[in-house]
């Protein structure tokens, strides 16, 4: 950063790789370019629903399930798995809607107790 | 999210997303706090009308990747938040919506050296109806602008919080997130007080 201010990573790095994936995302997701609005939100947590039959799965979503036998979020995911996060977010809901992963969170909403917790729990940290 | 198979969701996530222009201490601010080191995922596909043919969209012969912020902090064994920055950059601004659905609320940074830069963030939140504050990351050369006349430069409303703070300095972190929180459970506590009226005789 020009003004010195911090040591670490810049924001919104930005790469150009020169060679791009040989597979498309719309290749991974079967054709589908868009999310739903039914898709799991990027901080879901998932997990791999025991004794699911993974190995009648290709390759992204078998890889999905053996990372998610912890729970993982959507986000994280995409990012160990080098998947877009629409990607991620796309096969993962595929993956839970056909039974293979079970989602472990609900979105929070701003209720007073649930907000009184978070607070709580940062001043504490 | 319980519609979408397996038995019932016994963990909640909480979102709070961080926006700002590029380069105001996302980053800094989300690692600040985080328990894990930030991660990065790509930008190649999402919602919102974007299709992955637009080519106008990708440089030619390249895949564009942007690095997006991301934290999470485990409050309770039931209990996460997770932290997504949203890019800086307009042309990554197709992302938006998928990062902040569902999220509890935003934190806007400025930078006083060029306030103008997160008009776009708060007209996004405005528009969204989403709860956001401002929080003013105070740079050594910036100028020291009164909190009131950062309110006055990006015409918010009073409700609206506005701090002062460094992005580098986990303790100042903590405090934004609470402000944020705090002004939510404030608005928590009106809506129930107005959705359930005290029994009258």
């Amino acid at each position: 950063m020009s003004d010195g201010r911090w040591d670490g990573v810049d924001d919104d790095r930005v790469e150009h790789d020169d060679e791009a994936s040989l597979v498309r995302p719309y290749i991974i997701t079967g054709g589908k370019t868009q999310a739903s609005a039914s898709d799991l939100p990027i901080e879901s947590v998932v997990a791999t629903a025991e004794g699911a039959p993974t190995y009648l799965l290709g390759f992204e979503r078998r890889e999905i399930t053996q990372l998610c036998t912890d729970p993982t979020s959507i986000a994280e995911v995409a990012s160990m798995l080098d998947l877009p996060l629409g990607v991620a977010r796309f096969l993962v809901t595929d993956l839970a809607q056909q039974g293979f992963l079970d989602t472990q969170t609900t979105a929070a909403t701003a209720e007073v107790e649930l907000l009184e917790q978070l607070i709580e729990g940062i001043r504490a940290l | 999210m319980s519609a979408v198979g397996g038995p019932p969701a016994t963990h909640v996530s909480a979102k709070i997303v961080v926006s700002g222009p590029f380069g105001v201490g996302k980053t800094t601010f989300v690692g600040a706090i985080s328990e894990i080191t930030p991660l990065r995922t790509e930008a190649a596909m999402t919602t919102a009308g974007f299709s992955v043919d637009d080519r106008a969209f990708l440089p030619d012969k390249s895949t564009t990747t942007v690095a997006l912020d991301f934290g999470r902090v485990t409050i309770s064994e039931t209990l996460r938040l997770y932290l997504f920055g949203t890019p800086g950059q307009d042309r990554f601004g197709f992302m938006w919506d998928d990062l902040v659905d569902g999220a509890l609320g935003a934190v806007v940074l400025a930078d006083t050296r060029r306030l103008e830069d997160c008009y776009r963030a708060i007209d996004y939140y405005e528009g969204q109806r989403v709860p956001f504050i401002v929080a003013v990351n105070q740079f050594e050369d910036g100028p020291r602008h009164r909190l009131d006349q950062v309110r006055a430069a990006l015409n918010i409303e009073e409700e609206v919080p506005i701090v002062r703070f460094d992005a580098r300095d986990r303790e100042a972190v903590k405090e934004v997130l609470i402000q944020l929180l705090d002004m939510l459970l404030t608005r928590s506590r009106q809506a129930v007080a107005v959705s359930e009226p005290p029994a009258t005789a």
